[in-house]
Formats: C-alpha cells, structure tokens, sequence
C-alpha cells in the first residue's frame, strides 16, 4: 500500500517561478496549489500541469492558503501532507527523507530547520540568521515549543496531526500558531535539517523584517484575544 | 446645587437634545435583534439629554466624585467608551474574518480544478 503523498503549496503572484516549482516535484506525489487571490499568471502557468488547482477569490494570507489546503487535502484522504513554499527554495529531495522519518520513528510532525547543518546555517544571508534567532527565542517563549529555528515553511505532518491541526491565524502568524498547537495536542514532533535556497528572487519576494513585527503582534491578539 | 432650577431650554440645548434623540431612535433601528446593545445606548442618550437640559448635574456629580470639573467627567467617561467601542468592534471584525475565511475556503474546495492524472494512476 503506497501512503497518499499531498504537497501544499500556498502561493501568491509567484507565476514566474511556479511552473518550475511543481515541475521540481517530479510526478510522485500528489500536488495541491492553492492560489491565494494572485493577479498574476498564476491560474495559466499551472494549466497544463497535473496540480489541484484551489483559488481563494480573495486574498487571506499563507495561514489560511494552507488550511485550505490541508482541508482539501484531508477530504481526498490524504496520509502525509506536505508544507512547500511556491517560490523554490525548498529542496524537493527533502520530503522523501522527511516522510521516512515520519514514518520511522512514528512522529506526528517533522520541521524543517536551517540551524542543524553547518552549511544550512551559513546559506541564511546575515541580518535574516540575526532575525531567526530573535524570532525563535519569542517563538519558544510563546509557544513552549524550544526549535532551532522558527518560521521555517517546510513541514511534513500525518494524518493525526491533519486532523489536529487547525490553523486560525490566516497571515503569516500561522507559524507560531501550529508549534502552539503542536504542544497543545500534544503531537509527537521533531526538528530536521533542511537546506534553504536563497535566491535574489526569494529575498526580494521573503519577508522584511518589519514583517516579524506584525506577527508578532498577530500571535500575541491569537493567544490572548479570541 | 441650586433646587430650583426650571426647564427652559436655550436654542443649544434645544438643538442637542433633538440631535441626541434622533441619534437614540437611529440607533434602535441600527441594533436590530441587540437587547443590550439598544438599552445601552437609550441610557447613554437619556444621561446626554439629561446632562443638556440640567447641565449642573454632571458639574454636581464630578464634585462628588472628586473630579473637579463636569467637563472633565465627561472626557474620561467618552474616552473609556472610545477605547470600549473600538475593543467592541475589533472583536466583531475578527469574528467577520473567520466567517470570511470559512466561505472563501469551502468556495476554493468546491470550485477546485482537478489534477490531470493522480500519481496511482
């Protein structure tokens, strides 16, 4: 019995790169897009591709672009699913090793970490390590949850955990949110390294720093406003 | 305080106190299906029409608080409800974005565009 594989991958207005993204999968796994309101040729550069196509029709935010897909990928009986960021600078060779460890060691949720490796720590251009490693000391501090590293978009939950997890924060919070939920329900989790590729085309469209401010804020209303 | 003060009303107060209650009837009409809410506000108005025609009830009321000016009471009572209000409806909005989300979301399942083949095939 071969484990139904979905890859999420929220995406907004990154048309020029998302053909060669989906293409960087290969044809294994099954491949769910969802575009979160683009005003770009998002919809057609994906057309001829074998993708599930899901559109917000209006913006939310990556938060709620990857509940919706995990949503959707819950309903098409998915086993293991798969956080991937559209602009490429995952490394598609990581989810096999990922789900091997799931699979292994019986984990609910495998994180992707740039500050295990050496040569994945020196590949972070400088003022973003210096931001990480804010990020995660208030990550731990908030969430209880101590990581190497915080706000790293690759992840690989089962099952258990897609039924668990249930993202409120649409914008880029959402990534505080399911290490809170991560502790909450008490899934079984672990850090692995992951290589992130820095292109100029990924800085421009990354966060700014200004960003971490924001959600920041955003964690601090969802933990103790609603 | 002076005990007999009499009810003539100059133009300002006049012109207050029917803007105070056009804003009370606009208000039952806006809060439909909103007991509290519609009580809160028909009080709020009540003590405003109050406070125009017998405007040394709140100078009376501050000096026994301990607030010194009538003027002031009402500055600290309008800017705890400002900060009220807007806690109020932050809290309301936030409620229309999990709705907003809800229907996006179930809209994207619905409408998506199906996969040209699935790996198993």
């Amino acid at each position: 019995m071969t484990e139904q594989v979905y890859i999420v991958i929220p995406s907004y207005n990154e048309g020029k790169v998302i053909r060669q993204t989906i293409n960087s999968l290969g044809n294994q796994y099954h491949i769910v897009l969802v575009d979160d309101a683009s005003t770009d040729e998002t919809a057609n550069a994906v057309r001829d591709l074998r993708v599930y196509y899901l559109r917000h029709e209006i913006n939310l935010g990556q938060g709620a672009a990857l509940q919706t897909g995990m949503d959707f990928a819950r309903q098409q009986g998915a086993d293991v699913v798969v956080h991937f960021d559209a602009d490429g600078q995952h490394n598609p060779a990581d989810i096999d090793r990922f789900i091997e460890t799931l699979r292994t060691q019986k984990l609910d949720v495998v994180l992707g970490s740039r500050f295990l490796r050496r040569e994945d720590l020196v590949a972070i251009p400088r003022l973003r390590r210096l931001l990480l490693r804010v990020a995660r000391v208030i990550n731990g501090l908030l969430t209880g949850l101590w990581l190497s590293d915080a706000h790293n978009g690759f992840r690989v939950m089962n099952r258990r955990a897609l039924n668990a997890i249930q993202l409120k924060e649409n914008r880029m919070a959402h990534a505080s949110e399911i290490l809170m939920q991560i502790r909450r329900l008490g899934l079984n989790y672990m850090e692995m390294p992951t290589h992130i590729i820095y292109t100029d085309y990924s800085q421009v469209k990354g966060q700014r720093w200004q960003g971490a401010v924001d959600i920041l804020i955003d964690v601090f209303i969802n933990k103790y406003f609603r | 305080m002076n005990a007999d003060f009499h009810l003539s009303f100059t133009p300002i107060q006049l012109l207050l106190s029917v803007l105070l209650l056009v804003i009370a009837v606009a208000s039952l009409r806006l809060f439909r299906n909103r007991l509290l809410y519609r009580l809160f506000f028909v009080a709020i108005v009540l003590t405003g029409i109050l406070f125009v025609a017998v405007p040394e009830l709140p100078y009376y009321i501050a000096n026994r608080l301990g607030v010194g000016r009538g003027v002031d009471l009402l500055f600290y009572l309008l800017f705890t409800g400002f900060l009220m209000l807007i806690a109020i409806l932050y809290r309301r909005l936030l409620q229309h974005d999990v709705i907003l989300t809800q229907i996006i979301r179930q809209n994207a399942i619905k409408n998506h565009r199906a996969s040209q083949g699935t790996p198993k095939e």
